[in-house]
Formats: structure tokens, sequence, C-alpha cells
């Protein structure tokens, strides 16, 4: 034991208890793939991320049996469920009717002001003699409903009906679910949709809540579920398998290697506790600068295991292969070609943060920390622990027979690789498929979603993931374009091109619909206006002493403090938003022809027909067409390095072309195999390109003067990598599984290559003992 | 509370309306409505069997009303409109008449005396049931009913008083017999005409 093993010993036990403890987790894919840029983008990730929509579950409860009393069941099941911890409002369809009344309590006083959206137009209608008539006939066939007694004490204090031109504008269904077999209930709770860890035991609660009830009611009755906080657990428990899967096969692929080339359980040891370090301090920085470090940041971010366990291991093999007795003086040897390697590596995961793919900046300084904890472990402590145990740690395994081979054969096989490699990909880059839709590399969740999708076309008639967004600087006038907007879709509901849709207008107006509102009806509260609808009654046998006076409503406006002041909030919660200075409004649309409401709202200023999955669609070609640039940007990056380094373009180039060959054959392989290619393959194809230009520096350098023994240190260091990235195809995460086939092969394909097109003026040959 | 006089007790008086076979009667219904200037008169047929409780107007236009003891069905002929709506229990909202003579005629004596302070009043050969809605199990809406029948049979007439002073009066007759008689139709052929009218209640 000497003072570096103290060193290194306190070095780990300080950045193993600082992960512990100051590392946070997250595990939701939406933070990891989207950003938002755009109002739209915003939207769509703060209602993913943090609305109330999120914080939701929707149950649907269904019976076979026609005599089973499902509002008794759940009326029951409501009562216990807001015992469940964090279970903050329950609602329904059928609560909703019972609230009803209580709403319209509310809003009657506010009847005229939000009477219409256009009230120039329909006050006028309204006081026609023809449409006074028909509003009589509605009040007595209201009156000798079975809701009569109800609504009679609504019909005195309003007996134009102006509340019932109210409601149904509010695109609420009337008893919709009554007569079928089932019924529904939204739970809110009040953690974040996407915090997996505190959902699960709610939904748990909900799940044994909802069993014992059904217990007592003889199992007449079943439960569908759906909702963010169900695909939150469901990502979670996929990634962290993911995770753990990765790394473990990761880890026992990386020991199998090590100890079947090296037979040295020390040297294992060593070079675990490094990786170690590696991984520990790469989590933490990376924490401590985003606040929290995503899962697939850490799956991703393992593979780097099987780049950074090339520095000691070619530390290692310069070590033992050569006569220096002494590890330190070897390592300094080869230490200007790891550093050079490190830096190469380390640019094109920088190239990659410059892309606008928010997880990918994690990855850089993940990365970028990694590396730069494995040089500095490799070049100044990892020789001191080696000390007096380098002989035991020669590898045992040469691969002098291929150099040979190569070497061999080089001339003629040199032209048939770049010939045949360029014609491979001519031909396979024209077949090529390029994939741009962002949901599949989210986790697989095929039956959630379909369950999703089902359960909501029972409860709601809303068609998920397309809205119109209103944008404007102040609430007044996001609600005036709003109202506008009301109108056009109004329009197409009669035309019959929307089925239906639920605005933020009548819950709210602005100020100065409300005041145009009044105004009007004040201007039509004439003598002349009185008789008509005194004769209309008169027609009816309706009582002209109760219901015949016309009065002016004196409320003052409805503002957006009183609306928020009331429990109906709910109802509109995520409807709209205000942040950065910015007011957005969106309206749900029900089923709708795309291509007619999105040129309807086309032109008008601040509306925009939205689409979440085009846009999340669009985000993704962004990213790909950037990740290209980043791709070319990245390579210029190495090959400049490689330039200012040895200062001559062409071994700049040469060192550069093994890994621009193994790029060019997998991608021609791609197109060739008609595989999907997409965002995350040509992430791969840098990170290949940054990969295997180490192995090309090494090569080409040559430091320890022995070809063998430099080769031998890279066919080990690129099956490690290889390994690393090859374990990542076991993910069920269609991201990790797409980073795998294309690193894993590039990486082969890059180490083959590099004896046979870099062109160094001495070749020495000898096999390494 | 219960009060009983002569020799009709309340239990007989509520057993009697309870059915085992599907039955019919014509009806004629009054309402008399602080709102309506004149009393409004509507007449038709009500069917009941232990399952289904229907009333079929026909003047002044054709509604179709069903229910069972969970769902009520409402076909509204003059707006060639379909409703629907789940009730359960004894009594919901706006169907007093409903949750009443489902009760009755399916037997459910001990849910009306709870709810209702009953009064059984009889002289020579009539009798009337009072019934007051229990003041915990009262609806603001909730109302008095007064149920009144000839001796030994079931109800020929039945008044619904509201709270606001509303009332309603239904007088159960044989279509074209007497008051005194009800109409004896074969069973099966009231099944049908029950299953027909709740099929158009529902729609579909």
């Amino acid at each position: 034991m000497n003072r570096y093993h103290f060193f290194f010993a306190a070095l780990l036990s300080m950045l193993l208890i600082s992960t512990a403890f100051l590392v946070e987790f997250r595990t939701d894919v939406s933070d990891f793939f989207f950003r938002g840029d755009s109002p739209e983008t915003a939207l769509v990730a703060s209602s993913i991320q943090s609305g109330e929509l999120a914080q939701r579950y929707i149950l649907l409860i269904e019976t076979r049996h026609d005599d089973a009393d499902i509002t008794a069941f759940v009326q029951a099941l409501d009562a216990k469920l807001k015992a469940v911890d964090h279970v903050v409002r329950i609602w329904g369809m059928q609560r909703d009717q019972q609230v009803f009344e209580s709403i319209l309590a509310d809003y009657i006083p506010y009847r005229m002001q939000l009477f219409s959206p256009d009230p120039e137009k329909d006050i006028a209608h309204l006081f026609q003699e023809e449409t006074l008539q028909t509003r009589a006939g509605h009040i007595k066939s209201a009156l000798l409903s079975s809701e009569g007694a109800r609504l009679k004490s609504v019909i005195l204090q309003d007996p134009l009906l102006l509340t019932g031109d109210w409601v149904s504008k509010l695109g609420f269904g009337s008893q919709e679910m009554a007569d079928k077999n089932f019924s529904g209930l939204i739970v809110e709770t009040a953690v974040s949709g996407l915090d997996a860890q505190a959902q699960r035991p709610i939904y748990a609660s909900i799940l044994k809540t909802f069993d014992a009830l059904n217990a007592q009611y003889k199992g007449d009755f079943s439960l569908r579920i759906t909702g963010v906080p169900l695909f939150s657990i469901e990502v979670q428990k996929q990634v962290s398998q993911d995770v753990q899967r990765v790394s473990m096969l990761s880890v026992t692929m990386m020991i199998l290697l090590f100890l079947s080339v090296f037979r040295s359980i020390r040297g294992l040891f060593w070079i675990s506790l490094i990786l170690i370090s590696t991984v520990a301090a790469s989590s933490l920085i990376t924490s401590l600068m985003f606040g929290y470090i995503h899962a697939l940041t850490m799956a991703i971010g393992t593979t780097l295991i099987g780049v950074c366990v090339d520095y000691p291991i070619h530390a290692i093999v310069h070590a033992s292969g050569s006569n220096a007795a002494d590890s330190e003086a070897s390592t300094r040897r080869i230490w200007p070609s790891l550093l050079l390697g490190g830096l190469t590596t380390v640019t094109g995961y920088i190239a990659l943060s410059f892309t606008s793919y928010p997880g990918m900046q994690q990855i850089a300084l993940f990365a970028g920390v990694g590396i730069a904890t494995a040089l500095l472990l490799t070049r100044y402590i990892l020789p001191h622990l080696m000390q007096g145990h380098i002989r035991e740690m020669q590898p045992r395994i040469g691969f002098g027979a291929w150099l040979r081979l190569l070497h061999h054969y080089r001339s003629s096989m040199r032209l048939v690789v770049i010939g045949g490699g360029l014609i491979f990909f001519m031909i396979g880059f024209s077949g090529l498929n390029w994939m741009d839709d962002l949901n599949s590399l989210s986790p697989s969740l095929t039956e959630l979603k379909a369950e999703d999708q089902a359960i909501r076309s029972h409860m709601s008639s809303v068609e998920p993931g397309r809205f119109i967004l209103v944008q404007a600087s102040d609430f007044e006038t996001a609600l005036q374009i709003n109202e506008s907007v009301f109108i056009k879709l109004q329009a197409l509901k009669k035309e019959g091109v929307l089925k239906s849709f639920h605005s933020l207008y009548p819950w709210l107006a602005s100020a100065k619909l409300q005041r145009e509102n009044l105004n009007y009806f004040k201007g039509n509260m004439t003598a002349e206006n009185r008789e008509l609808w005194q004769q209309a009654l008169r027609a009816e046998g309706l009582s002209v002493k109760h219901l015949g006076q016309l009065k002016m409503v004196e409320t003052e406006l409805l503002s957006r403090e009183k609306f928020e002041s009331w429990p109906y909030k709910h109802y509109v919660s995520g409807q709209y938003v205000i942040q950065n200075g910015q007011v957005l409004i969106m309206t749900w649309l029900g089923m709708h022809d795309a291509e007619k409401v999105e040129a309807v709202v086309f032109g008008m200023a601040g509306v925009r027909y939205v689409s979440q999955r085009d846009i999340v669609n669009n985000l993704a070609v962004d990213y790909r067409t950037q990740t290209v640039k980043m791709l070319l940007f990245g390579a210029f990056a190495i090959f400049v390095l490689l330039v200012i380094r040895f200062r001559h373009v062409f071994i700049a180039m040469n060192i550069l072309f093994p890994a621009l060959m193994s790029v060019f054959i997998v991608m021609g392989a791609w197109g060739v195999f008609g595989e999907t290619m997409g965002m995350l393959h040509l992430i791969g194809l840098l990170l290949v390109v940054a990969i295997c230009v180490d192995y090309g520096i090494f090569f080409y350098e040559n430091r320890a003067g022995n070809q063998a023994l430099t080769f031998q240190a890279i066919v080990i260091s690129s099956m490690t990598t290889a390994a690393a990235f090859f374990s990542l195809g076991f993910a069920e995460n269609p991201a990790l599984q797409a980073l795998a086939w294309s690193v894993a092969p590039g990486v082969v394909i890059g180490f083959l290559l590099c004896p046979l097109l870099i062109r160094q003026q001495q070749i020495v040959v000898q096999e390494s003992k | 509370m219960l009060i009983a006089y002569a020799e009709e007790t309340i239990d007989t008086v509520l057993i009697r309306h309870a059915v085992q076979e599907p039955v019919q009667f014509s009806y004629q219904e009054t309402r008399h409505m602080q709102l309506l200037d004149v009393p409004w008169k509507a007449s038709g047929k009500m069917y009941m069997s232990p399952a289904f409780f229907i009333v079929e107007q026909k003047k002044p236009y054709r509604l179709v009303m069903a229910s069972n003891r969970t769902s009520l069905w409402l076909y509204d002929g003059k707006n060639k409109k379909r409703r629907s709506r789940n009730i359960s229990g004894y009594s919901r909202e706006g169907s007093s008449l409903v949750a009443l003579m489902m009760a009755l005629r399916t037997g459910e004596i001990e849910i009306l005396k709870a709810r209702y302070t009953m009064i059984l009043s009889a002289k020579e050969h009539q009798w009337a049931l009072e019934m007051i809605p229990v003041e915990s199990a009262m609806d603001k809406h909730d109302a008095r009913i007064v149920l009144r029948g000839k001796a030994d049979q079931a109800a020929d007439e039945l008044k619904i008083e509201y709270a606001d002073g509303n009332h309603t009066l239904w007088e159960f007759t044989a279509e074209g017999h007497t008051k005194e008689e009800h109409t004896k139709e074969e069973p099966e052929d009231v099944s049908g005409q029950m299953k027909m009218l709740v099929q158009e209640a529902r729609g579909g």
C-alpha cells in the first residue's frame, strides 16, 4: 500500500458518498426528448410534464349486468377514493350532473354578459317574434318535464332561458352515458403525473379500493384505468429494467473479456475501481450541473465503461508488454496518444450537445467528465497501483496473425475494401429509410396506448393531441381572439366539419365582449319587445305575471380572478397557460376534418391549429437535420484536432479514414438490408467516428514502437467497447437499441480496418510476449 | 310514524299495490302550476310490472317514459328526442312518481315507511293514505303524496303536492270502463306492449 492507494481509496469513497446523497435520478422520457422552443412545443412539454392533466387517472367502470346499480357503486367508489392519500379531487359524468345546479346558480347572474360571442347578431335574433315564441314553448316543456320542479327557480330568474344558451356552449354531453353499462370517474392527485415513485402507491390504492368495494357488490363491476401517471409508472419500470439489464450485461461481458485476456484478478480489481470512479464522477457532475440525471443518460452513459476502459487497457498492455519495468514510464510514453484519443472522443460527444436534443447535452457532459476522469486516473494513479504486479497482467492472447495477414495482402485488399465499401455505401444509401417519429424512440407502450385510446373514446369526444392554440401577450387580448375562434368553430360545427369542441368561452369571456353583450341587451329592453314576449307567454298559457317582465341584470363583469375562486376551474384546467409574459389558450377539438379546421383559422393573428404529434415529429426532423450537421461538424472538428496534432493534412485524413469507411459500410448495410434509420443511429455513427479515431491515433503513433503490442491493445479495447454497446441491444428501449446496432458494428469494422487503411512509415510486426 | 284507522291498515293498503304480473291502467293527469295560467292536462296509459314502470302519454302529445330500478328512459314524441338517466335507491330527483310507483309495485314497504310519515284514513267504502316526507329524507322539492282508493282496492287517485305549491292529480281509470274497474288484459299482451314501449323509450 502506498500513498496512491490511500489517495485513490479516499477519492473513490468521497465520490461514492457524494453520488449517493447528491445525485437525483429521473426516468420520464418526455423530459429527455422534448424541449419547448416555440409556444407550441413549450405548451406540449409543459402540459406533458407538469400540467394538472398529467396528474389525473381516468377510471372507466363497467358492468355486464343490466340490473347492477352502477350509480350507487360509482358514488360509493367516489367516496372511498377520496380517502386515498394525495387524491385531491374526484369527479365524473354523474357527479357533474349533481354539481350542475351549483354551476348554474353561480353563472345565472352573468347570463347576459356571457350570452353570445357575436352579440349584435344573436341578441337581435333573440328578440324576434318567432324566437320568443320558441323560447316560451321551451319554458313550458321544461316546466312540464321531470326536471320541472328544479328548473322552476331558474326560469323565474331567467325567463328568456339565456342560461340555456350558456350551457349549450359548454359542450357538456347530456347523460350520454346513462343508458349504457358504464360510468367514468376522473381522479386528480396532488403529485406530478411523471413522479412514478409517488404515483405507484396511489395507483395501487385505487386498484385496492375498487377491488374491495367490488367484492361487496359481488364482483358485478370491472375497472379500466388510464392516465399519464400509469405511463410514467410503466416507463420507469422499463427504463429501470433496461438500466439494470444493460449495466449487468455490460459489466459481466467486460469482466469475462478482461479475465480471458489478462487472467488477472488484481488488474480487474483496479480497472473496476477506475471505472466505478469514472461513472460516479460523471453522475455527480452531471446531476449537479443539470439538477438531475436521467436514467437514459445512465443507460447510455454506462457504455462509456466500454470507451473509458480503453485507456487503462492501453496502459496495462503497454506496461506489461514493453521491456520497461517502470509502468509509470510506459504510461507516460503513450500518454499523448491517450490524451488525443480522449480529446477526439470528447469532441464527438460535444458535437452532439449542439443538437438541441436535450438529453444529448447530459450525455455529452457525462461522457466528457467520464473520459477526463478515466484519463487522469490512468495517467496518474493506475501506474502506481500496477507497480510490482505488471508482469502478471500480461495479455494471454495475441493478434499478430491478423496483423501479418493484413500486412501481407495490404496493397490489394486496400483497394478492394475501399472500392467495395464505397460501392456498398452508394447502393445502400439510396435505399435508406429515414424514420422521424420520435414516439418510436419512446419505450414501447403499445398495450397501454391502445387501452388509453379505448377508455378516452368512452369518456370524451375530444381528439387527443389536436387543438387550436391562441397566443397573446395579455389575457384580455387572448380571450378576444379565443372568442373569434369560437365563432368560426361554431360555424364549422353547424356544417358538420367539426363534431364538438370545448372552448374557454363561455366559462370566461373578455371584458370587451361582456360589455358588448350588456349594451345590446340594454338596447333591446324596449316596451315593444316586452309586448312581443308577453304575447308569446300567453300563447303557451304561461304566467305573464311571473315571467313577463324583462329586466337587465346588474352584475359586475366576470373576471378571471372570480372564475378561479370557483370550484369549476378544473373543467377547463390545462386550457389556459400564463407563462413568461405570454398567454396561451387552447380549444379542445372533437372529431374533425383537420384540413378544413386548419384552413379556417389559418391567417388569424395569434391563432394556430396544433397537432401534438406533428410538433413532435417536426422536432424529430429538426433534430435529424441538426444531427447530420453535427455529425459532419464533429468529424470535421476531430479532423482539425488531428491536423493540429500531426501538422499534416494527409496524416489526419489517414487516421480518420478507417472511421469514415466504417460509417460508410454500416450505413450501406442498413440501406441494403432495408433497416430504418433515425436520429439516434446518426448519433451512434458520430460516436463510431469519435471512438475509431482513437484506434487510428494509437495505431499510427505506435508509441511503444511495437505495432503488434499496439494492435493488441487496440483489439482488446475495441472488444470491450463493442461489448458495452452490444449489451445496449438487449434493452427494451428502442433508443438504446438504435445506439447499440450502430456503434457496436461500427467499432468492430473500424478497428479491423486500422492496419489495412492506416499507412505507417515503419511497420514492425512481432508477436508481443 | 304510522297512524291507522278503521279496518284498513297501512300495510294491507301498501301490499295491495305490489304486482306479480304486468298490469296496465289508463290515466288522466292534471297539473296545477304557479307559472301556468291554466291547468295542464294529459292522458294516456300506465304499465307496471315488478321490473318496469311505464307511462305512455298519448295526449296532448306522445311521450313515453320507461324505467327499471336503475335507469329511466324518456322519448319525447313532440321534439323527437330521447333522454335517459341513472336512477337508484328509492327516490331520485324529479322522479317522485316513478320512485313511488316502483316502490309500491315491487313491495318495498319498509323503504316507503322510512321516507314518509303515513296517515291512513278510511270512511265507509273509501280509504286515503297521506304520505308526508320525513324531514331527514326530504328533498327541497319533495312532495306530499295522497293516495285514494275504494275499500279493498288499489288506489284510483294519486295527488302529488310539491313544496312550491304546485300539485298534480293522477286519476286512474280503465279505458272504456267505469272508474271502478281496472283493465285486466292478458298478461302476455301487456308484457308484449311493455316491451315495445321500453324499446321506443330506449331507442336503438
